[in-house]
């Protein structure tokens, strides 16, 4: 079994996120479990979903140090939620930053270096992507999201054949919205290719 | 950014078909194959997207499905209606039984002839509640049969079974679900739906469904007889069952802990059995006890309270089975969510293994990222002007559930306590008899006002209480995801708005005020004016909630106004950053002088007008 968590902040497309990987999962024939939380999404507050798939899945929840992936859309979230890599797992993270709007702004939001550091306690498998210069290429910015399913996607291949992620942003997405998030799919994955 | 939404699926989905579906998803489509023809509810993170879905796909469906003002009304029309020969369904969270127990309880007495399923998802860990009961406990307290699934493929199937049951017995049966099944993404493979009957006629039978002493002095017997027969039946249910090899060592489990056992004994690679129950009231006093007879030591894995573990006890005890029961003293806590790590830590202990887990990496240095109210959202400037005119050391405020809730903390700091739905009036009631040299300050929200508000509202005008009573009125239920409310008319634009002024005026309140709070100066004079007058005094603030206000903006084609700092006469004061509190307005440092985040911006100018340099003006537009 294959175990993925997803973090960011509320209204980045974590949901989403975790819907075109577990639907891709479902494709390629795994059992797939995933959980959301719902409620405070469009608050600001940070949010997470999980992804379990394999030949079983019996339950969404991931315990710390129980996650082989954690996909990060935000920089900070992937620090804060290091505990919950397994050692040795793979972290892919976003370079985006959501500054919290703490009232006075008294601890330091930590730089990249910082939260390699702090990933570093856990893995040095560590992938860096800048969604929002490529989703800005791309001509979208609301694709930033589906850069980083693209990258995950190139480190899930052997369990998840990469076209059945294309396949499900074909049949699940507003015609409008195929184009730019298919380009973001490629982008993601080239990024991951071209560092290993 | 584009969310999925499996209605369609949930709808016209074909029998054999399979999807990822959220639980709730999957709870719906169950209803729909148990042929529910009624479904009510009030929403209530977890549990809210099932009501959504039955309400939307109404139309196509033919179900009657309706947001009801409050649970208990919600579960009195679904249990009318299986008076009248309907299977019929009522939806809440947790808590949201306890609005609607009075009606439970004597439901169970009176029965219910046409079916009736009551939805309780329970919060463990509680992400969106004041609590975390354990509603378990309600299908023994009233006497109620009760299914618990482990799965989204199992909530759906246990609707129809539960129906089937439910409506055979004639009595009503708890569902009881979890975060973790609501919330949770599974494969499902869909049944056959079956067409709803949608009309139904009551015969009457006073000996029955007038619960008054004599009858109820008769129908309890009749009740205690139908557990009787519903034990044998959860003796014979396939939802209770038992897996796996191991002689020595046996688990029993339910619900989602079920799934996190399982999962951690895969992990594991150790033979255990497992009694995995799906019907867990009654129990399966028989299943249960030759269960403990097969093994020497048995632990009850389960999450929150030791519902399973008092009972199988009592089993063993029972049956001189000499049997080791564990449960929560192998280190299961009883508040919290557990996960596989919990289960596979009491099976280590249990079996006296040993396991290696990764320590933690401290991120308490880390910046905490907590959720505020959205930019522009008018209860800022409510709670704000609240603030402002009746002072923190003079007042207290006693707020509710809803958005304004995430205003209690500072800055914004109003809500000295929060106690549950419509509590706001009753609680600072209490604290105003208490201590006479106070204001008391309720803020309450228009959906809550209407669900649990109105009869502390008249209390208070009944009781010569003295309170201000400020129904912060968004015209949307917000926190559970912009169901209608009855300013905007339940029924969802088609039928007559309610309003709280009504009500308060109606109620004999002495001075009722309506006020926007996006006019901040005009809002401010009303409550310095509302804050000289004694007894019972109520002001509504509305003004719409601003994520439906942006949506508006965007359905219409209009732009969305955003402001800018003037870098020349902002002096770094402050006051916008740390007195309101807006997701907009962006501090990196106390060096740095603020500015605004033009893509979140909605324009409400509370920044504007609170800045006391003038230093906060129109920045242009921008697409909503």
């Amino acid at each position: 079994m294959t175990s993925v968590k997803v973090v960011g902040v509320g209204g980045q497309g974590i949901l989403t996120t975790s819907q075109v990987i577990g639907l891709a999962a479902m494709r390629a024939g795994h059992q797939v479990m995933t959980s959301e939380i719902h409620g405070l999404a469009q608050r600001g507050g940070a949010v997470d979903s999980n992804i379990k798939f394999g030949k079983t899945a019996r339950s969404s929840g991931i315990d710390k140090g129980g996650a082989d992936f954690l996909l990060s859309l935000e920089l900070l979230e992937a620090a804060r939620n290091a505990s919950f890599l397994r050692p040795r797992g793979c972290a892919v993270v976003s370079t985006t930053t959501i500054r919290p709007k703490s009232i006075n702004g008294a601890q330091a939001y930590p730089g990249q270096a910082e939260v390699r550091r702090i990933l570093g306690l856990r893995t040095d498998v560590i992938y860096f992507t800048d969604a929002a210069k490529e989703a800005e290429g791309i001509g979208e910015p609301r694709v930033e999201n589906l850069v980083l399913v693209g990258s995950i996607s190139a480190l899930l291949s052997e369990s998840i054949p990469e076209r059945f992620f294309d396949e499900v942003v074909r049949d699940f997405f507003p015609p409008r919205f195929v184009g730019p998030n298919l380009k973001a799919l490629a982008a993601g994955r080239e990024i991951v290719q071209r560092s290993t | 950014m584009i969310c999925m939404k499996f209605d369609e699926v949930i709808v016209a989905g074909k029998p054999g078909e399979r999807h990822l579906l959220l639980g709730n998803e999957a709870i719906a489509r169950g209803a729909l194959e148990a042929g529910v023809a009624v479904c009510t509810g009030y929403p209530g993170t977890p549990a809210s997207e099932v009501l959504d879905l039955m309400v939307s796909s109404s139309e196509r469906t033919g179900v009657y499905a309706e947001y009801s003002m409050n649970e208990i009304v919600a579960l009195e029309v679904a249990g009318g209606a299986s008076y009248s020969g309907l299977r019929s369904m009522a939806v809440m969270k947790h808590v949201g039984l306890n609005v609607a127990a009075d009606a439970f309880f004597t439901l169970a007495y009176t029965g219910a002839p046409g079916g009736l399923i009551v939805l309780t998802a329970d919060d463990p860990n509680a992400f969106s509640s004041q609590n975390e009961q354990d509603n378990r406990y309600y299908a023994l307290h009233a006497s109620v049969p009760m299914l618990e699934p482990s799965t989204p493929q199992e909530a759906k199937d246990m609707l129809v079974v539960g129906m089937e049951i439910s409506g055979r017995h004639e009595i009503p049966l708890l569902l009881r679900t979890s975060t973790r099944i609501n919330h949770s993404r599974g494969i499902v493979e869909l049944g056959e739906t079956r067409p709803p009957q949608l009309s139904g006629s009551f015969s009457p039978n006073v000996q029955r469904f007038v619960a008054i002493p004599s009858t109820a002095r008769v129908r309890h017997p009749v009740l205690l007889q139908q557990l009787e027969e519903l034990e044998r039946e959860s003796e014979e249910s396939e939802l209770n069952y038992s897996m796996g090899e191991g002689e020595e060592v046996g688990v029993i489990t339910s619900g989602v802990t079920a799934s996190y056992t399982l999962e951690a004994l895969d992990e594991l690679g150790v033979a255990v059995d497992v009694l995995k129950l799906g019907f867990t009231y009654p129990l399966p006093r028989k299943k249960i006890e030759d269960f403990l007879l097969a093994h020497m030591k048995v632990m009850v894995v389960e999450e929150l309270e030791p519902y399973l573990e008092k009972s199988v006890k009592a089993i063993a005890y029972e049956a001189h089975a000499g049997t080791e029961v564990l449960g929560k003293d192998l280190g299961i806590p009883r508040s919290g969510e557990l996960g596989v790590a919990f289960a596979k830590r009491a099976i280590v202990r249990a079996l006296g293994l040993q396991m290696e887990e990764p320590r933690d990496i401290d991120t308490s240095e880390l910046p905490l990222r907590v959720p505020l109210l959205c930019a522009g959202c008018p209860h800022r400037a409510s709670l704000h002007l609240l603030k402002k005119v009746f002072h923190a050391k003079d007042t207290i405020f006693s707020t509710d559930i809803g958005c304004y809730a995430l205003g209690a903390p500072p800055p914004l700091g109003v809500g000295d306590t929060l106690l549950c739905m419509g509590g706001s009036l009753g609680v600072g009631m209490g604290m105003g008899v208490a201590d006479r040299s106070k204001r008391v300050v309720s803020v309450i929200g228009d959906s809550t006002f209407f669900h649990a508000g109105i009869p502390g509202l008249i209390n208070a005008v009944l009781n010569g209480h003295q309170l201000v009573v400020a129904v912060l009125d968004n015209l949307t239920t917000a926190m559970t995801g912009q169901q209608p409310s009855p300013t905007t008319g339940i029924g969802g634009g088609g039928t007559v708005a309610i309003l709280p002024e009504k009500i308060c005026a109606a109620s004999g309140v002495g001075r009722v005020e309506v006020v926007d709070p996006l006019k901040v100066r005009e809002a401010e004079e009303t409550l310095r004016q509302v804050k000289q007058e004694r007894g019972v005094v109520a002001v509504i603030l509305r003004a719409r909630c601003a994520l439906d206000e942006v949506r508006r903006k965007r359905r219409n084609g209009e732009r969305v106004e955003v402001y800018e700092v003037d870098e020349e006469r902002c002096t770094n004061c402050r006051v916008c950053v740390e007195v309101i509190d807006c997701p907009a307005v962006v501090s990196i440092n106390r060096d740095g002088k603020p500015t605004i985040d033009r893509s979140i911006c909605v324009g409400c100018a509370l920044c504007a007008i609170i800045c006391p340099y003038k230093a906060i003006r129109l920045g242009g537009e921008r697409q909503p």
